[in-house]
């Protein structure tokens, strides 16, 4: 492929049967060629089977024509709308979450009717545990489905990271940079497989575990699981913090080891064919401009990359903080009309989408670190 | 407004209750109850909008609505059983008022074991669910 771009490149080969006529290279040409040459196929289908509203977000462009219209036209429609998308997002489930945050007051105020029972009897006590156990059971059923998501969503990355890997290696291979698509192999074959499987073996089940402790532990006026819901909260922390730490420095060290085991390779084979005799430093000038085609190619395939999974990852995201948050608000809010109880079930619950949070966009960093590191995003 | 008529019926259970207490203790004692369950019986027409309001939120949120209704019970239970309690207790029947505030919890309970089993197996399916 490179031999190709370079045959192209070579002042005067693009017009062998006119040889007086020697136009300069284009930049555009080489990005042509590649781009023929290139199987964005796959990511095309993968646009196509997404849900309208991800498409319309993205603009419904098909990432290969996204990805000519950021090389050969200078657009960035994903820069450019990426602002109105996260409004759009945040408009269309305002309200749902107006109306959740409205009804956890209620529930607050409906249990504020108890503080008017006498203290001395046991019917107050008795009525306010029993409230209070319920409201804790409606915040969890009303969680569910945000916990479904989650689960979904980490799910996701995994898949789209093997969806991505066949891509961005296959282009990395046509481009001549065999150590970034091996480089590239082992980031996501560690997302997909180790990270993935920790976040959604080890750190969703013990934020949920941490999560019903903790609000099995609001139920009651003196804390005994506590210690064990702080202890899971912990450990998802620093798990995930761990892995994030641990993956981005190794994904980022083997990208740009690799990246520059190519630029190595690609520079000494320019020297070997600028040595050769008569053609050599033809060849070579020629070898200048492919190598500056080659690098916008994967620049730019690996920036359509990273916007097409942070606009995956935007909603569900959102949605989870959202939600995290109205629990917040009405855990603060119901504080001076209810039962500090009822407060406390309602942080719980908002801790433990907090951390299912954390570990999804921890494992969206990591596939976007990925795929810059190994596309060469922001190299020169 | 709903409050005048709410503090009328008061102000007028507690001067008939007064004016009784004096000559007819045993009347006294039954216009208050009287003037009682009128009262709750006004407020609860209102509790009942307030949850059902609140049922169509959760409908529309997709938040079980039985949980709502128990909670509601609960509270209805409650109030009801801590005004017998009282009722018995100015009647000078504490042994009544102690069974009847036993009896209150057996209903709460029985009322809400079902939405409180049902939090436990949600949460035990939700540990289920998320583990490997």
């Amino acid at each position: 492929m490179v031999l190709v771009l370079v045959g192209c490149m070579v002042p005067g080969g693009r017009m062998i049967s006119a040889p007086t006529e020697t136009p300069p290279p284009e930049i555009q040409d080489g990005l042509d060629i590649i781009r023929s040459q290139a199987d964005l196929s796959a990511w095309d289908s993968w646009f196509a089977s997404q849900d309208a509203e991800m498409r319309a977000a993205w603009g419904n462009l098909p990432p290969s024509e996204y990805l000519y219209r950021l090389l050969f036209e200078g657009e960035t429609p994903g820069f450019d709308g990426f602002l109105d998308t996260l409004l759009g997002t945040a408009r269309s489930f305002l309200p749902s979450l107006l109306g959740q945050l409205l009804l956890y007051l209620g529930i607050a105020v409906l249990g504020s009717l108890l503080s008017g029972l006498q203290r001395e009897g046991g019917l107050y006590q008795a009525g306010r545990l029993l409230f209070v156990a319920l409201a804790g059971a409606l915040v969890l059923s009303s969680v569910w489905t945000r916990l479904s998501d989650a689960r979904e969503t980490l799910q996701g990355v995994a898949n789209i990271s093997d969806i991505f890997l066949p891509i961005l290696s296959g282009v990395l291979f046509l481009l001549g940079g065999t150590a970034s698509a091996a480089a590239a192999q082992l980031a996501f074959t560690a997302l997909s497989g180790t990270v993935i499987g920790l976040f959604s073996g080890v750190v969703f089940p013990l934020s949920i575990c941490g999560g019903v402790l903790g609000i099995t532990d609001a139920l009651s006026s003196t804390p005994r699981l506590s210690g064990f819901a702080q202890l899971c909260k912990t450990a998802c922390k620093w798990i995930v913090n761990i892995c994030t730490i641990l993956f981005t420095f190794i994904a980022g060290m083997g990208g740009l080891l690799a990246g520059s085991t190519d630029n190595i390779l690609l520079k000494s084979s320019k020297l070997a064919v600028g040595g050769l005799p008569f053609a050599g430093a033809l060849i070579s000038g020629g070898m200048d401009t492919a190598y500056g085609c080659i690098a916008l190619f994967r620049q730019g395939v690996g920036i359509t990359g990273i916007l097409l999974g942070l606009y995956w990852l935007l909603r569900p995201v959102l949605l989870l903080y959202a939600h995290a948050l109205t629990l917040r608000a009405a855990s603060a809010l119901c504080l001076p009309i209810g039962d500090h109880r009822l407060s406390a079930v309602y942080a719980r619950a908002a801790d433990m989408l907090l951390q299912m949070l954390a570990a999804l966009v921890a494992a969206g960093v990591m596939l976007l670190v990925s795929v810059g590191v190994c596309m060469g995003v922001g190299r020169g | 407004m709903k409050i005048t008529s709410l503090l009328a019926v008061a102000l007028f259970g507690t001067a008939l209750t007064v004016l009784l207490k004096q000559n007819r203790p045993e009347q006294a004692w039954i216009a208050g109850l009287v003037t009682a369950l009128l009262l709750i019986g006004m407020v609860a027409a209102e509790l009942t909008g307030i949850v059902s309001a609140m049922e169509t939120f959760m409908q529309n949120y997709g938040v079980r609505g039985d949980m709502l209704s128990g909670m509601a019970k609960v509270v209805a239970i409650a109030w009801l059983a801590q005004f017998g309690v009282q009722a018995a207790r100015d009647a000078g029947q504490s042994a009544l008022a102690a069974q009847l505030e036993t009896g209150g919890r057996v209903l709460l309970l029985a009322c809400a074991l079902p939405s409180v089993f049902s939090l436990l197996q949600l949460g035990a399916e939700l540990i289920g669910r998320a583990a490997p």
